[in-house]
């Protein structure tokens, strides 16, 4: 289930990331005669949604940190107890 | 400070001893450096033109990279033949290996260096016979010699030292190889101090931060 | 506790940043590149707080070989991860800003040089720690790396600044053209603060990481 998660997330910010790439090259090219402004909305929720997968991305880091820590703490405990 | 001195002395002439009677090292080197002069022979049309432009950054490339070489072995023998627990069981200060082996390394590259410059003149018709020229190739062999020795400690203990110290060193060296390629451009364009003061004392200024640095941080790479 | 206010900060920081920059930052001029022009604020803040990390990572380092204490190699190692992501975004972004406004993918200019060193010295700092025989020499060993490599950052500043001065007619890096508009300052700040603050976090959560590692290795080893 982790290995999958962290995988998901990845491609989730992969796939962020690629989208943003076709709305920044037509932002760059000032020839076209496509209305830049309109695609620039689409660029900002591209770049949003890639910022979001990572933020989730570094919630569910911290978790599972949290979870790690709280494991080897009792893990500590029942080992000072025994000796 | 009469400690520092000679047992810096003993590791100095220990090394030059060794490469006196192998002559590895410096046959290596000296090969490898007029192999990278010839290639870039190749590498563009060694016109006079060109050669007037690019000249200089030949020198230092091929200069810099048989350093790399040169660095390698100062401490890739001790390494293999276990003589470095040795060295550092002596009774000795860090900072007095550290200054025995730059002389060495130093006084290796500057030995291939000299020898280079007839190569340099025969193959591209490049005269480096320059007094401001050979007060550049000294204060920038230093500066390479200051990190590269250390450095050298740290590659010679891992498995991939050929990729490690180039790795470890070009990047630090980047400054010497401007100024040295700058300086040694300006004193053959006649320059002077005017031109090559300054690429000088950029230098210098380097090799007292690097050579304090370095025989500084030598004890925590020796360090079991 | 804190770090769970840190973690909420940064992240509503992060959003906040990508809606101001796209609706509140004004729209520059052509010479700027218009819209691409609005990558400035994530590329100047990357490349600040790359510098940041560097500058941390060398002061851990040195208290780490000074005190031998496990937290400060744990945030140096950290700093030198964040650092290489915040130094490539700069990198990767800085071309993709000047492909279109410049016509041209890299320029070596100081800023541009200095970032790509740094960024190597960080690259270096992960090798070295990799390929070391133990961890605890190539804690030390990576520690050396980032002395010296917050050592050479000046040097390189400078020589790459008289480089690029003599080859190339810009001189000045993106967006380094006069004073911002007032609305275009305020965004930068606001990114650069999120930035940093991200920065913060990563660093805070990835030494915790480090430390769990080590606890595990250690009770580990107990029970063996």
């Amino acid at each position: 289930m982790d290995v999958t998660m962290k995988k998901v997330f990845q491609i989730a910010l992969l796939l962020g990331v690629i989208a943003a790439f076709p709305p920044i090259a037509l932002a760059a090219a000032p020839a076209q005669s496509a209305p830049v402004e309109s695609n620039l909305d689409f660029l900002m929720v591209g770049v949003g949604l890639a910022w979001v997968s990572f933020i989730a991305y570094v919630f569910y880091v911290d978790r599972k940190n949290r979870d790690l820590k709280h494991e080897i703490d009792e893990l500590r405990q029942t080992l000072g107890d025994k000796n | 400070m009469r400690d520092f001195l000679s047992a810096s002395w003993a590791i100095y002439a220990k090394d030059m001893r060794l490469e006196a009677r192998t002559k590895e090292t410096i046959t290596g080197a000296l090969v490898f450096a007029v192999i990278v002069a010839f290639i870039f022979g190749f590498a563009f049309d060694p016109s006079p033109r060109i050669i007037s432009v690019v000249g200089p950054g030949i020198v230092w490339v091929a200069f810099a990279f048989t350093g790399v070489l040169s660095m390698n072995r100062s401490f890739a023998n001790e390494r293999d033949r276990g003589t470095l627990e040795g060295l550092m069981l002596a009774p000795l200060p860090r900072e007095a290996l550290y200054a025995g082996k730059l002389a060495a390394t130093l006084t290796i590259m500057l030995a291939v260096e000299l020898v280079m410059l007839p190569i340099f003149l025969v193959l591209f018709d490049l005269s480096l016979f320059n007094v401001w020229f050979a007060l550049t190739a000294l204060v920038a062999t230093v500066g390479f010699a200051a990190s590269g020795t250390l450095f050298a400690a740290m590659a010679a203990h891992t498995r991939a030292r050929e990729v490690l110290l180039p790795l470890l060193f070009l990047p630090i060296s980047l400054p010497v190889i401007i100024a040295a390629v700058s300086g040694s451009a300006a004193s053959l364009d006649g320059d002077g101090w005017d031109g090559v003061g300054m690429w000088l004392q950029f230098m210098m200024a380097f090799d007292m931060v690097f050579l304090v640095l370095s025989s500084w941080a030598f004890q925590y790479v020796l360090e079991e | 506790m804190v770090g769970r206010i840190l973690l909420m900060a940064v992240s509503l920081a992060l959003l906040a940043n990508v809606v101001l920059i796209f609706q509140y930052a004004p729209t520059a001029s052509t010479a700027l590149g218009v819209q691409i022009q609005r990558i400035f604020y994530f590329h100047v803040p990357s490349a600040i707080v790359g510098l940041i990390s560097f500058a941390v990572a060398a002061v851990a380092s040195v208290l780490y070989l000074k005190r031998r204490v496990r937290a400060w190699d744990r945030v140096a190692w950290a700093s030198a991860e964040a650092g290489t992501v915040f130094f490539t975004v700069a990198i990767v972004t800085g071309a993709i800003w000047a492909k279109p406004v410049w016509q041209t993918w890299w320029v070596w200019d100081a800023n541009g040089t200095l970032t790509f060193v740094l960024w190597l010295m960080f690259i270096t700092y992960l090798v070295v720690r990799a390929y070391a025989p133990t961890t605890e020499r190539g804690a030390r060993w990576a520690a050396v790396v980032a002395v010296l490599g917050a050592a050479v950052a000046p040097f390189v500043y400078m020589a790459a600044d008289w480089w690029a001065g003599l080859h190339t007619e810009r001189v000045t890096g993106p967006g380094a053209q006069g004073s911002l508009e007032d609305r275009m300052f305020l965004v930068l700040m606001f990114s650069l603060t999120a930035f940093v603050g991200l920065f913060s976090l990563l660093i805070v959560q990835r030494s915790a990481q480090l430390a769990n590692e080590e606890a595990l290795e250690e009770l580990r080893r107990q029970l063996i």
